[in-house]
């Protein structure tokens, strides 16, 4: 009987928490980035871009440290594109590093607009 | 009651408001810190920087080129100046005419973004993976695949375009290496901080001030305590200087009546001794007869009873004064009282015939009856003494005279027994002084013994004196004290 409330404790925690997941989808748009996960196990992640937004966007995968691990191609508005890119365990950022210019002169960088995404690697 | 310490010392409002403004501005910049540090940790992107490095770059690059320098020559130099990876000249169809990497020249920009910038002539860069191995002044440096920064800054009315390569890996290293913190958030900290030091300091210095302020008005009351305690021996200090100035004054009193009375000796002894002396001699020497013998003799015979008085009067006071009156009351008919004064002083004073009439009713008094003739003897010949040719006495239950003075307190109740003469009366300014030991009027031939006395016999029976005078005779009034309970005293 005390075993089995155990396992019942420890079902319930695990219920509560987002699964690690080595692939994810990942929305991409004006301004912002929203992964279908943030939690992931180390290894080969394979993430499925779409740019839902009307302008070009990219994505950039870079660690705590501010070094690139992916920096893929301008993905034009209503395409997909698919990046396997290799992780640690750690944390990562993916971005938008594109900065335009507008009729007005602004400058317009779609990372300071809010194209930023916190990810969490854990261990396989 | 608290006392305070002097004005001026107490600690001043102001150190409090200067405390209270130092903690308020310390906390405001505290919040303004919080809020900018909130902001600046929003993400902080390239784009200001290669805009303005665009700018510079293209500024320089012209500058050199109108200079005369070749592109390639001034690409390198602009890259230099900038600190970057690379620069490069793009014309308006995207194909690179010079650059700081060999292999690049003749390339296509491709990019759409880049493209993008070309065609619009605004601005753009984008975060991108190169397509070939790039090198820096002929080192290999870069390999294809890896992620550059690429910034196009397009040149106006068909000038060359400006293309820039940066590192974007050590571009966010740096930012992510930095504190996270910007220089103006931790100005404000800083100043924040230097608030709250300068309201801590305050309150320090407020505390030292409470501090001093307590102290001195500890000292305060201890120097009211001590005012205080030097008021009090002050009192004491002049209660004993005033003791002993009366002290000293009763001194010199004695000291004067102790001179007079050696005058006094000196005068009323020696003279009638001198005088019986005299007298003595010259019945030795000239032995008269016949009617000076008898007149010699006769002056003989009173200056010897006026010593014998004097002497008698000095030796009763003195004896009063070393050992008392002997005093033994008897609860006495105040008739009988009066018929023993009568008697005596149709015994003593036998040439004047004073009166005595007893009162109509006939209450008892507490008195020793030898004492009593003693008293009404002294003053009857204390009247005769001086001047008076009638003296009468007369008892009574009610006071006749009202008195000018009063010498103990009436006892009450009372009987009395006056002593009246004819006498010259007593001088008022004397009146007081009358009853005092060796007192005497100036023009008195007494001994000033003779009230004094009287005054003795009297406090013995607890009786009062009242003494009524005036020009044409004086009235002395014994007040005795009347026996409460007749039944219990057996009346003799």
């Amino acid at each position: 009987m005390r075993k089995l409330i155990i396992l019942m404790a420890i079902l319930a925690v695990s219920a509560c928490q987002e699964p690690a997941a080595t692939s994810a989808d990942i929305e991409i748009y004006e301004f912002g980035i929203e992964p279908s996960v943030t939690s992931f196990e180390a290894g080969t992640v394979t993430l499925n871009v779409e740019n839902t937004g009307e302008y070009g966007h990219t994505l950039v995968i870079t660690d705590t440290g501010g070094h690139v691990l992916s920096a893929g191609s301008v993905i034009a508005p209503g395409e997909t594109s698919q990046v396997s890119v290799d992780l640690a365990e750690g944390e990562y950022s993916f971005t938008c590093r594109i900065v335009s210019q507008d009729g007005g002169g602004n400058v317009i960088d779609h990372y300071e607009q809010g194209m930023l995404a916190e990810v969490v690697v854990g261990a396989g | 009651m608290a006392t305070r310490a002097p004005k001026g010392t107490r600690p001043s409002h102001w150190w409090i408001t200067l405390a209270a403004v130092f903690v308020v501005l310390s906390l405001a910049v505290a919040v303004a810190t919080v809020v900018h540090h909130s902001n600046a940790s929003r993400p902080i992107g390239e784009g200001q920087l290669f805009l303005s490095d665009a700018r510079a770059g293209m500024e320089q690059v012209t500058e050199d080129v109108s200079a005369g320098m070749a592109p390639e020559d001034a690409v390198r130099h602009t890259r230099n100046m900038l600190r970057i990876e690379g620069v490069a000249l793009v014309d308006a169809g995207g194909t690179i005419t010079a650059a700081t990497s060999d292999p690049l020249v003749g390339g296509m920009v491709d990019s759409p973004v880049l493209l993008d910038a070309l065609d619009s002539g605004r601005f753009g860069a984008v975060a991108a993976p190169i397509d070939q191995d790039l090198e820096i002044d002929g080192v290999p440096e870069w390999r294809r695949g890896d992620a550059l920064y690429l910034a196009l800054l397009p040149g106006v009315d068909g000038a060359s375009s400006l293309l820039l390569y940066y590192d974007i890996s050590e571009l966010l290293a740096r930012r992510a290496g930095a504190l996270g913190i910007q220089t103006e958030t931790l100005q404000l900290a800083a100043v924040a901080i230097l608030f709250a030091i300068a309201a801590l300091a305050v309150m320090i210095g407020r505390s030292h001030s409470i501090q001093r302020y307590r102290e001195m008005t500890l000292e305060a009351e201890f120097l009211r305590k001590e005012s205080e305690s030097l008021q009090v021996h002050n009192v004491e200090l002049d209660l004993a200087r005033r003791n002993a100035e009366s002290a000293l004054a009763l001194a010199e009193e004695k000291n004067r009546i102790r001179a007079e009375f050696v005058l006094m000796i000196n005068h009323e002894l020696r003279t009638p001794l001198t005088s019986v002396v005299t007298g003595a001699e010259l019945l030795l020497m000239a032995d008269p007869d016949g009617a000076d013998r008898y007149e010699i003799l006769e002056a003989l015979v009173h200056d010897g009873r006026r010593l014998q008085t004097m002497i008698d009067q000095l030796l009763a006071v003195a004896r009063v004064e070393n050992r008392g009156l002997s005093f033994a009351p008897q609860p006495v008919k105040f008739s009988k009282a009066c018929d023993a004064v009568a008697l005596a002083h149709s015994r003593v004073v036998s040439s004047h015939s004073p009166d005595c009439h007893p009162a109509d009713t006939d209450p008892t008094v507490l008195t020793d009856l030898q004492t009593l003739r003693n008293l009404t003897s002294s003053l009857a010949d204390n009247a005769f003494t001086h001047g008076a040719r009638n003296v009468r006495i007369h008892c009574s239950t009610n006071e006749v005279h009202e008195p000018h003075i009063i010498v103990g307190t009436v006892p009450e109740p009372a009987v009395y027994i006056s002593i009246s003469d004819d006498g010259p009366g007593i001088r008022p300014e004397f009146l007081p002084r009358a009853f005092e030991k060796f007192e005497k009027d100036s023009r008195s031939s007494g001994t000033g013994l003779g009230l004094y006395m009287a005054r003795l016999m009297a406090e013995a029976m607890g009786a009062s004196l009242l003494v009524w005078t005036s020009s044409e005779g004086t009235t002395f009034t014994i007040a005795l004290p009347r026996a409460m309970v007749t039944s219990q005293l057996g009346v003799a």
